[in-house]
């Protein structure tokens, strides 16, 4: 049964019908069915009702089996995961989840969360191992910031980023990095264009990555480079991204072949 | 050894200073991504490789070409990507562009996710 169970993760609908035959199936089952959670957008004319669900997870106690979580927002200019969405109770709830080792953001308004990430999200300080972000809407500072919270993140995954004007209550300058997170893992970047979120990070985090994967991050690479220069085991680089080839040297250096400008100064060990 | 760089200027210079930050001694490979919608048209010049040749000087690495496919059902489908992308490394390789490499650099090719983060959970 557990050989059969393994086959099925990911099949989320066999899974369920799996869980429907007996007692022992659905124990076998439940882990994988409940390891990620989804909270996305389903009824977009009431905000604050999004979190609901959240409680129906908490009564079975079902939420120490989540490992996973993932926020899917539109693209459209009203976005339902931001702090007022959040009661008392569902952020009773949403705290909860002392297990997660994985967040996933999308199109998530994470300037909106400024100053108060901590409240939101530092349940996951200790326990967060990676994080995937998909358009997410901040500054540089404040991404850096919000990373800086989990002080045992070791992979991050960002694909594209849509600067917001700093609107919160306190300027980015006197935002200060909570810890120095591990990030000893994987660095997934793709049309990241921003170097100061790169030397934020560093300054601010330090970066041990072993693996990158860079796309379309203009100069950050030089940079990214030799702040890893220690550990990097493993460099991937798109050479064409659709332009046949002639943004190699721009997305391997930085080196803008257009300009004929070099975008960092490099300092060579 | 260094001496043979003392010339290069711009951007040749530059991908040289970029590798020789990298002072790990775990460094070991470099993986080129190809979109396979590219491979038809790859304009892999020369320029490319001395390029290449000149990182493996700074830092010996096992070279990696990765075709990443958009609709793996569409024409040949996989297999027919990494016979493309083999044909364009194998005109490479008979000009001797790829001498510099101590073994024959690795083919591969991957499932492009519609979105690269939907692979996180996916």
């Amino acid at each position: 049964m557990e050989m059969i169970i393994t086959h099925l993760i990911g099949d989320l609908r066999t899974l369920k019908a799996c869980s429907l035959t007996c007692r022992s199936w659905y124990i076998a089952t439940v882990p994988h069915l409940h390891y990620v959670l989804t909270l996305r957008d389903t009824r977009p004319e009431k905000t604050l009702q999004r979190l609901k669900p959240l409680s129906k997870l908490r009564s079975p106690g079902l939420n120490t089996r989540v490992k996973g979580i993932r926020v899917r927002e539109g693209p459209g200019p009203h976005p339902w995961f931001v702090p007022q969405a959040f009661s008392r109770s569902d952020l009773r709830h949403f705290s909860a989840f002392a297990n997660v080792q994985t967040l996933v953001l999308e199109f998530v308004h994470l300037y909106r969360f400024i100053p108060d990430v901590e409240r939101y999200f530092g349940h996951f300080s200790q326990t967060l191992r990676s994080i995937a972000m998909h358009d997410i809407y901040c500054t540089p500072r404040q991404l850096s910031h919000f990373l800086s919270l989990f002080s045992n993140l070791d992979d991050i995954k960002i694909q594209y980023v849509s600067h917001r004007p700093s609107i919160t209550a306190i300027p980015d300058t006197e935002l200060i990095p909570f810890s120095a997170p591990r990030l000893q893992g994987r660095l997934e970047l793709y049309d990241f264009p921003w170097i100061g979120a790169c030397a934020d990070l560093i300054t601010s985090c330090g970066l041990r990555f072993r693996y990158m994967d860079l796309r379309r991050v203009g100069g950050c690479v030089p940079i990214l480079l030799e702040a890893c220069a220690e550990t990097l085991e493993t460099l991937r680089f798109g050479l064409t991204e659709g332009s046949g080839g002639k943004y190699f040297y721009r997305s391997i250096t930085g080196y803008d072949l257009m300009s004929n400008r070099i975008p960092y100064p490099l300092v060579t060990p | 050894m260094w001496a043979t760089y003392t010339n290069l200027t711009g951007r040749h210079a530059f991908v040289r200073e970029a590798f020789l930050s990298i002072t790990s001694p775990a460094f070991s490979e470099l993986v080129i991504v190809i979109d396979d919608e590219d491979i038809p048209h790859l304009n892999l010049d020369f320029t490319l490789f001395r390029t290449l040749s000149t990182m493996n000087k700074v830092k010996s690495f096992k070279l990696v070409f990765l075709a990443e496919v958009m609709d793996p059902h569409r024409d040949g489908g996989m297999e027919g990507v990494l016979q493309s992308l083999a044909g364009a490394l194998g005109s490479v390789a008979a000009a001797g562009w790829l001498n510099f490499l101590d073994s024959p650099p690795a083919i591969h090719a991957t499932r492009l996710p519609e979105l690269r983060l939907r692979s996180t959970f996916d």
